[in-house]
């Protein structure tokens, strides 16, 4: 279905030693969170599927770089700063060719300019199969510690508020529960004759992210918060379409 | 000095606070030679309860205070003091911590200052104590309630001993716990007002319970967890073993900064709080009545495997009210249960009038539950236990009509024994509607302590009760998720050696 993004073959340690490298990086910048590409990259050596796609800088030109990838396309704008992208139109969906894309991009570099965010470069990717939206998110609870959450996820999450929350570590256990809790539960299983999707792949993203060695339980003193909005639950898999890592102040 | 090591055992611990508990030496700072402050009447409470062991007034000048040898400071007291109780005011605190070295088992102190001073106040009554190898309870706290050591800080507290420990934030709500809960039947291993645990805090008292065979059940008032990580590797490892009854305050979402993200936007105090309840088998309340409720279903209700559906029985005399309670139950997820063949073929055999049913619910009025001096009670509630086994029972009893049959001889012991139950009477629970004048408030207060004798959990009003149990057995599903969970899975046996 869609490719880990980022080159790095990972495993144990090595795989560690990259994370903490990363979120090092982008602290040394003085961002306040991984920009949206790099959240992936990120993601991806988690385990967590993400769309194929390529990362331009500022100035590039999409001409001859999307050839790896399948139309339509998805075009993000990509920033260290809080974004909601959608909302200031920093996304844009459905375009066939790279000449679209660069029509789209000098579009998008207009309306960033407006809302006075600063502009990383942008995120071209294949648009996702469509399926069940899934928010998985993580935030740091000032007594009790890093908590994940899991809930129906798309642009009306916080509208909605259909979520379960567990304090990190969590345990498989925990994240059936956390399933389990949700309204939209008995969708993810199946309903009015559509194929479950792929649960397993939900409690596996739950424990990379929030199980005893997952990145937000390893992470928690840089990572403030995080969100993964929406991932996307298919019978044949779960695909992370967007996601925002905030980093803590003032960590090196 | 650290009580932070998660490898002590249960004795160490125990002998740890056995100063605190069962002190044999307290010493009082801030009683005067001839007033009534909070430190005479402390004394004079030591007196009424039967404390046993020594008492030492500090004063830096009398010579006798309430009828007893005073001493200028804690150096010089005839042997080192398991307990002292300081109501002196906050200028006054480190200068009598200050001669405490190596004398002092637990020091409790009443005062608090203003905020500007407080950080650094609260920093040197800490090396003090750290110093001086004792443990302090507070600042801005109200006292220790131990009837093991036969004392306690408030007036009118029973000291008789009973099985729920508590450690509480506030010295004002640990008092509402102590009377409220007494009147409910309630009765304490001990109660410890921790006001702003500058050195013992919640995760220490909660050890300590946990560790206390006395203790069946415990109870945690808390504003400031303090020790958030420690606090959650006790729950943890506890995995509701003993049940831990939680109410905390400052929960809701008020005054939070914004938050970055969605996750933080939704995720607040209270969702960490439900997070940690659910995950470690922790019962966690909103209310102070529902606090005190489920300290009573924990104490006298025993948790068993969670069904798939929860039928409940609703007996007692009630009209609307048992048409209300029907609709409680269904909104908390319960079903009503359903008399069996062999339910039905009992009940057949019972004369009634034309017109009373005993189909659940079980409604029937007084007139009728006064049949056969009122054993017939105990028929039904006996078929109710042996042929349908209903999750739980509910015995709703509208007393200003009950006690309008008091004077018939046997009536009322009939049916208190019947609804009491007498033994394998599983999830039994009383409610004891009063019209809350001050005749029928009064038999329900005596009503209730017989129940509380009997170990049957007793309510006010039929909903509030469905929600306790709605509770409860949340509780109990809890523990079952925690028996799968812990089945052979390196994960969870890794957080248990953590």
């Amino acid at each position: 279905m869609s490719a880990r993004a980022g080159d790095i073959s990972a495993s144990g340690d090595g795989m560690d030693d990259a994370i903490a490298r990363q979120l090092g990086a982008v602290a040394q910048f003085g961002d306040t969170a991984l920009d949206e590409a790099a959240a992936k990259t990120l993601l991806a050596k988690l385990g967590i599927a993400v769309p194929r796609g390529i990362r331009l800088d500022t100035g590039e030109s999409p001409v001859g770089r999307l050839d790896g990838l399948r139309p339509p396309f998805a075009l993000k704008a990509l920033s260290g700063a809080a974004l909601h992208k959608s909302d200031i139109g920093a996304v844009r969906l459905g375009l066939q060719d790279a000449a679209e894309v660069a029509v789209a991009i000098s579009g998008i570099a207009e309306r960033v300019a407006e809302s006075g965010s600063p502009l990383n470069g942008y995120l071209i990717e294949e648009i996702a199969a469509p399926g069940v939206e899934i928010v998985i998110g993580g935030t740091t609870d000032a007594q009790l510690g890093p908590m994940l959450m899991l809930g129906a996820g798309g642009v009306f999450a916080e509208i909605l508020q259909d979520v379960s929350f567990r304090l990190c570590p969590i345990g498989r256990a925990d994240a059936a529960q956390m399933l389990d809790e949700l309204k939209i539960a008995p969708i993810l299983r199946g309903a009015r004759g559509r194929p479950a999707v792929d649960l397993q792949a939900i409690a596996d993203a739950l424990l990379a992210l929030g199980g005893p060695e997952g990145f937000f339980t390893r992470y928690r003193t840089r990572v403030a918060e995080f969100d993964l909005n929406p991932l996307i639950a298919r019978p044949d898999g779960l695909v992370a379409v967007d996601a925002r890592i905030v980093l803590t102040e003032g960590q090196p | 000095m650290s009580v932070t090591e998660l490898h002590r055992t249960d004795e160490d611990i125990r002998r740890a606070f056995r100063p605190l508990i069962e002190p044999r030496a307290i010493a009082v700072a801030g009683a005067s030679a001839r007033g009534v402050s909070a430190g005479n009447r402390f004394i004079r409470l030591l007196h009424e309860t039967g404390f046993a062991g020594s008492v030492y007034p500090i004063h830096p000048t009398a010579d006798t205070i309430e009828g007893l040898a005073a001493y200028p400071d804690l150096g010089v007291t005839p042997e080192p003091v398991d307990y002292a109780y300081l109501t002196v005011p906050a200028e006054r605190v480190a200068d009598v911590l200050g001669k405490a070295a190596g004398r002092l088992g637990f020091a409790q102190v009443m005062a608090s200052t203003d905020p500007a001073r407080q950080a650094a106040w609260e920093e040197e009554l800490r090396s003090l104590a750290a110093q001086g190898g004792f443990r302090l309870l507070g600042p801005n706290c109200m006292g220790t309630h131990s009837p093991r050591g036969r004392f306690t800080f408030m007036e009118g507290a029973s000291t008789e001993p009973g099985a729920v420990g508590i450690a509480c934030q506030s010295g004002g709500l640990g008092m509402d716990i102590l009377r409220r809960g007494q009147n409910l039947g309630l009765r304490f291993s001990g109660l410890v007002t921790i006001g702003n645990s500058i050195d013992l805090d919640p995760s220490d008292l909660l050890e300590f319970y946990l560790a206390d065979p006395d203790t069946r059940v415990v109870g945690l008032y808390i504003e400031d967890v303090k020790d958030g990580q420690r606090f959650q590797k006790l729950l943890r490892r506890n995995h509701g073993r003993k049940p831990v009854v939680l109410l905390v305050g400052g929960i809701t979402g008020l005054g939070r900064a914004a938050a970055a993200s969605h996750t933080g936007a939704m995720g607040g105090s209270a969702q960490a709080w439900q997070a940690l309840a659910r995950q470690c088998g922790a019962v966690l309340t909103e209310t102070l009545d529902g606090f005190l409720d489920m300290l009573q279903l924990c104490l006298w209700l025993t948790p068993r495997s969670a069904a798939a559906t929860a039928g409940v029985t609703l007996f007692g005399n009630g009209g609307g009210a048992s048409v209300l309670a029907t609709d409680a139950l269904d909104r908390a997820g319960f079903e009503l249960a359903a008399p069996t063949t062999e339910a039905r073929r009992e009940f057949a055999r019972i004369d009634l009038p034309p017109g009373a049913s005993l189909a659940n619910p079980i409604d029937l009025p007084a007139s009728v539950l006064k049949q056969e001096d009122g054993r017939v009670t105990a028929r039904i509630l006996d078929i109710n236990s042996r042929f349908i086994a209903p999750y739980a029972t509910i015995v709703h009893l509208n007393l200003p009509v009950i006690m309008g049959y008091r004077h018939l001889p046997d009536f009322l012991p009939n049916l208190m024994d019947a609804v009491f139950g007498s033994g394998g009477a599983a999830n039994r629970i009383l409610v004891l509607r009063s019209d809350r004048s001050e005749e029928v408030d009064a038999w329900r207060r005596t009503i209730r302590a017989a129940a509380a004798e009997r170990g049957v959990p007793s309510f006010d009003e039929i909903p509030q009760a469905v929600q306790a149990l709605a509770a409860f057995r949340d509780f109990e599903a809890t523990l079952c998720h925690q028996q799968d969970s812990r089945a052979g899975s390196p994960i969870t046996d890794r957080e248990a050696r953590a």
